[in-house]
């Protein structure tokens, strides 16, 4: 299966890049008959490199996160099946250019650098942990979106403030529509993270139960931090539903959010010991 | 045959003349029937008449003689001899028509660059004409390749893009807060002209809910039922602003009827925003009203510059139209001016010869190599020989006449040949002596 999955590798970062190029002329000439076409594509490309990962998964006996280059595949996996998501919901095709992007780049590193890895921990073989990382994994890029869609509301609530009638103003979604957008991300990023961390800690507690962790899991510096955001995320959108937070104060706040995500991880991964290294 | 374009239009004569030679549909017809008679001097025509414009694009025997007549038919219809006044006409012929009508199609003649109601009125023009029975070949050819300019202008630039009236920048920029209006409140507080124009343009995005406030409900009634709306009095403003998402004003008022301070208690209500436009000379919103979060405050000049950028904008794609136009033109000149004896003879033999020759393709390898030349000297001579009649009767039609153009025009579609590589030529004489040859070989 080896040579099928080396030709598949392959060809994932050019049928994304022909899907990010389709999108972009979505994006610039708008044009909706086009735009079907592009999103049937994106689909299939989707189903391509999700069969992809299983695939890897059945060969290489783990699922397929044990090193960054994999982790990277599945990131941009997460990233385009999280924008389809949005845009079966929202029927807007005017942000999967950027989004396209960001799957294409990490899809190309992945590419560029990946290997197979053969030996891994037998902990990575355990299904719990498919199911912890790779939810959390899509509950990250979930709310990355989300960030990023709360970026763009912010930008075209000064563009009507400030009435600038460029080419964003012009091409980017009006804001109900963004805020939607941001609010359904986060929906999902924020699901993404409960199952996460309920799979985690059923995993972990069932691993000090078998001696094989020796650590308090709760103690952890990840774990902590994630706890962290999913208490952010969660008043905020507890905020939106029972206290009609405004949304520009939500897209705001998933902005800001996923600043502090992406600094604290840093701090964490760098400076402190953690138990979370799969690798 | 000569193509003309007679007309006057916003660029060439005043609002008053425009009115006064403008043909109505019913006009039309009767313009129509008065050059039934004169059929074989002008052949085609088709009126596009517009509050705009008055144009007539016809195919004449002679351009004097043509023009003459379409003139004295519009006085005659008219009452008026305004086309006669060459300070208020114009006229073009041949390409320059052609051109015209393309530029006019694409929106870069409207007096609001880039307006989308032309390329309907062009269309409808070319259907009246066909229905009255004045449209011919090359003016349904014309029209349909001015429609087809029209729509790639406005998919393949920005020509149509950003609205650049003021009414209409007031629903656009609510329409990018909201995604459509029809889970939303729309209040437009005056009933008179502008507040009037605004309204109709809310109401075509169909709200949840529209409401027209004004001082007297006698005015504001008739509007709100013709709109599908609700009408109150002004003592119900603030209620009616609590409700609203999209709120207009446009009334008389010297002093602002809606304050910062109440906008401001609203706005901290809401979740999503609030939309204010002030039409109103002086304003009716207080200014500071635009400082408030979640509240997107657009008055008169406002919208006016965001529809001087866009117009800004549109005026910039102008060269890329013109690109299609001529592309477009040179397209069609190269198919009008192939309808000559020639060109449609060599497209004609050519077509016959390479049906003859893909099918000799077919049977030359089942034939001994010896014989192959003797079955394509025979192909040549059969397709020759089955031309030969038609190309002497083709050579006998007279491009100079409409029925002779007309029937170049047939031969063409029946045969469905490729004009635009054969360039207009007159060498009959010569390409008959070739013909002459081949067929007795």
């Amino acid at each position: 299966m080896e040579p099928t999955l080396a030709v598949m590798n392959g060809l994932i970062p050019v049928g994304y890049l022909i899907a990010l190029l389709g999108y972009l002329l979505v994006f610039v000439n708008q044009q909706s008959r086009m735009g079907s076409w592009v999103t049937g594509f994106t689909w299939l490309l989707v189903v391509v490199h999700g069969s992809y990962l299983v695939l890897s998964g059945i060969e290489y006996e783990h699922v397929p996160l044990a090193s960054t280059w994999e982790s990277l595949t599945f990131t941009a996996f997460a990233m385009a099946l999280v924008y389809l998501v949005l845009e079966w919901q929202m029927r807007d095709r005017s942000t999967g250019v950027f989004l396209l992007s960001g799957a294409l780049f990490l899809q190309i590193l992945s590419t560029a650098f990946i290997s197979p890895v053969r030996e891994v921990p037998a902990i990575l073989r355990s299904p719990m942990f498919g199911i912890h990382v790779s939810t959390a994994l899509i509950g990250y890029v979930a709310l990355a979106v989300s960030a990023l869609y709360g970026l763009m509301y912010l930008i075209q609530y000064r563009q009507l403030k400030h009435q600038h009638v460029g080419l964003l103003f012009q091409r980017l979604p009006n804001l109900e529509t963004l805020s939607r957008l941001n609010v359904r991300a986060l929906g999902i990023g924020w699901l993404g993270l409960t199952v996460a961390i309920l799979a985690g800690t059923v995993w972990a507690y069932n691993l000090r139960l078998t001696g094989i962790l020796q650590v308090n899991p709760f103690l952890d510096p990840k774990f902590l931090l994630t706890a962290g955001l999913w208490v952010i995320y969660g008043v905020c959108l507890g905020g939106l539903y029972l206290d009609r937070w405004p949304k520009r104060l939500l897209a705001s706040m998933s902005v800001l959010a996923f600043l502090l995500m992406l600094g604290s991880s840093l701090v964490v991964t760098l400076m402190f010991p953690s138990f979370h290294d799969f690798t | 045959m000569e193509l003309i374009a007679l007309g006057a239009n916003h660029q060439t004569a005043p609002a008053r003349i425009r009115e006064e030679i403008q043909l109505a549909p019913a006009d039309v017809e009767r313009f129509c029937s008065l050059l039934r008679m004169d059929r074989a001097d002008v052949p085609e025509l088709a009126v596009l008449s517009t509050c705009n414009r008055t144009e007539i694009y016809s195919l004449v025997r002679d351009v004097q003689q043509g023009q003459g007549l379409l003139r004295r038919a519009v006085e005659a219809q008219k009452g008026v001899p305004h086309l006669n006044n060459g300070r208020y006409t114009f006229l073009l012929e041949g390409d320059g028509a052609v051109r015209h009508l393309f530029r006019v199609a694409s929106g870069i003649e409207s007096l609001m660059v880039g307006e989308p109601q032309i390329l309907g009125q062009v269309r409808d023009a070319h259907k009246l004409a066909d229905h009255h029975r004045v449209s011919g070949a090359v003016l349904t050819r014309l029209f349909n390749t001015a429609v087809r300019v029209g729509k790639r202008a406005r998919s393949e630039t920005e020509i149509g893009r950003g609205t650049v009236s003021v009414a209409y920048a007031a629903v656009e920029m609510a329409l990018k807060v909201f995604d459509g209006l029809e889970k939303h409140t729309v209040v437009v507080v005056g009933a008179g002209e502008t507040g009037e124009l605004v309204a109709r343009h809310m109401a075509d995005r169909r709200p949840a809910r529209l409401v027209i406030v004004n001082r007297s409900l006698e005015r504001a009634t008739p509007l709100a039922v013709e709109l599908g709306g609700e009408a109150r009095p002004l003592t119900a403003l603030e209620d009616a602003v609590r409700e609203a998402s999209v709120v207009v004003t446009a009334t008389g008022s010297r002093e602002p009827i809606l304050s910062a301070e109440l906008l401001g208690q609203v706005a901290r209500k809401r979740s999503s925003p609030l939309v204010l436009v002030d039409i109103a000379n002086p304003r009716n919103i207080d200014p500071a009203a635009a400082r408030i979060d979640n509240v997107f405050l657009y008055d008169l000049d406002a919208l006016e510059g965001i529809a001087e950028q866009n117009r800004a904008k549109r005026a910039k794609e102008i060269p890329k139209v013109e690109a299609i136009v001529e592309e477009e033109v040179a397209g069609f000149l190269g198919w009008y001016e192939s309808l000559q004896v020639v060109p449609v003879i060599r497209a004609l033999r050519d077509q016959f010869h390479d049906v003859g020759e893909q099918e000799l393709e077919r049977y030359l390898r089942r034939i001994k190599e010896s014989d192959q030349e003797v079955f394509r000297a025979f192909t040549r001579t059969l397709v020759n020989k089955l031309l030969h009649q038609p190309t002497s009767r083709i050579r006998n039609v007279d491009p100079a006449t409409y029925h002779g153009v007309h029937k170049l025009v047939a031969i063409q579609e029946l045969f469905e040949l490729d004009l635009d590589r054969y360039a207009r030529s007159d060498e009959v004489a010569e390409l008959m002596e070739e013909v002459d040859g081949e067929s007795a070989g």
